[in-house]
């Protein structure tokens, strides 16, 4: 059975005109079925109803009861987030590669399910979602990233500019958002995204500095960094006199040193070029690149 | 050779790798009629047991497997009523789920309902 204190509740948070609907209907039909008991009361004078006077002012008082139980029933109650997956779990402070898909999935119940007046007679609606973040990503500023509408999931992409503090913000409502104020959920996560690796200098060996002639044996060693301390690849390339194109020499590996054997096509002004990732930073545009300039000599 | 040390610690460093890189997180939240709920207790897929949520009605930092889960609460009221709740839900690797268990039926006329079922 409802409880007293379900009724309080909704005593308390239904309109004041159907709860003045109720009163009145109750005096109505007191004083149709018993008007000499409410008399005293109301200090008025005696009223000597017929019976049709009776029924027709109970019949009164009894709608004015049902329309104000209607009302009251017909108070909505907003819809609340019962569960809420985000993945990856923004929570630990991992740190994240650009390009990483949040993925948040909301599941939300709406309290006047199974009331037949919210149903039926003000056309409620399936819940809607709205998703919004607010960080360094969107210059502060509220961003839609999913909704409104039905989809009760929302991804957003997170690239370098989101690194810092993000607020997401889930909005659910039960009516079309801007027709009436949505249940509002906030999420605070800091985002921490894989910082890219930075070469810091090409050089040959010590004892090879350019120039130096065709055939010999020339080590070419490449020195980076990293924040994280991650693994790092290395790549290296040549671009031989009289070529504006860079061809690859050793491809990919975590040896940081080239051995180079020039031959006569290198006789000139070569060009050799290094570049550097780690393993979350595939992209080429998060390579770091430098270029060593080396001039090849004609055997003597 | 390797020795039975080096075994177990190349084992129990996989164990952490596995964790690390799959590992869920939930937390529970417990509710009747708008109130958190202390000392439900709290069982996963049926047989084990989680532990009982705290004053403010949570049970937080529960480590889950990738998949599908149903998650059961059970509280006994003042009347001596048992209570009960359940949910389903879904772990994604390195994921973090919130998830709300109500023991109460629905408000406004959600009693007539109760009323009905509650037999």
């Amino acid at each position: 059975m409802v409880s007293i204190e379900e009724l309080i509740r909704i005593l308390e948070n239904g309109e004041l005109a159907f709860k003045f609907a109720i009163v009145i209907g109750i005096v109505l039909i007191i004083i149709a079925v018993a008007p000499s008991m409410s008399i005293p009361f109301l200090k008025i004078p005696t009223l000597s109803l017929s019976k049709k006077q009776s029924m027709i002012l109970g019949a009164i008082g009894g709608i004015l009861i049902l329309s104000g139980m209607v009302g009251l029933s017909s108070n909505n109650v907003p819809p609340y987030v019962d569960m809420y997956t985000i993945s990856p779990n923004l929570r630990n402070a991992t740190s994240l590669q650009s390009g990483t898909q949040v993925i948040i999935y909301v599941e939300a119940k709406d309290p006047d399910a199974y009331n037949i007046f919210q149903k039926y007679f003000f056309q409620a609606i399936p819940l809607q979602y709205d998703f919004l973040v607010k960080g360094p990503g969107t210059n502060n500023n509220l961003y839609h990233f999913q909704g409104p509408g039905v989809n009760n999931t929302g991804l957003l992409v997170i690239n370098s500019s989101y690194a810092g503090v993000n607020e997401f913000y889930i909005n659910v409502s039960d009516r079309p958002f801007g027709e009436a104020k949505p249940t509002v959920y906030r999420y605070t996560y800091v985002i921490n995204l894989n910082k890219v690796p930075t070469l810091k200098e090409i050089n040959p060996d010590p004892y090879k500095e350019s120039p130096q002639p065709v055939n010999t044996r020339i080590r070419i060693i490449a020195e980076a960094t990293d924040p994280e301390n991650d693994v790092l690849y290395y790549q290296f390339l040549i671009a031989p006199p009289g070529c504006i194109d860079y061809s690859v020499v050793k491809n990919w590996s975590e040896e940081n040193e080239l051995l180079w054997i020039p031959t006569e096509d290198n006789i000139g002004e070569n060009y050799i070029k290094a570049c550097v990732r780690d393993e979350l930073h595939e992209d080429q545009k998060d390579w770091s690149k430098k270029t060593l300039r080396y001039e090849i000599l004609p055997i003597q | 050779m390797t020795s039975i040390e080096e075994l177990m610690s190349i084992w129990i460093s996989l164990l952490l790798c596995i964790g690390l890189a799959l590992g869920s997180t939930l937390d529970v939240y417990v509710d009747y009629k708008g109130n958190p709920v202390a000392q439900a207790s709290i069982y996963i897929d049926n047989a084990t047991y989680l532990g009982q949520t705290i004053s403010d009605g949570t049970l937080n930092n529960i480590y889950v497997d990738p998949g599908s889960h149903t998650v059961n609460a059970n509280w006994q009221d003042d009347n001596g009523q048992q209570r009960s709740g359940i949910r389903s839900f879904t772990a994604f690797n390195d994921s973090y789920t919130q998830l709300r268990i109500d023991l109460n039926f629905p408000r406004n006329l959600g009693w007539i309902w109760q009323l009905l079922t509650d037999s």
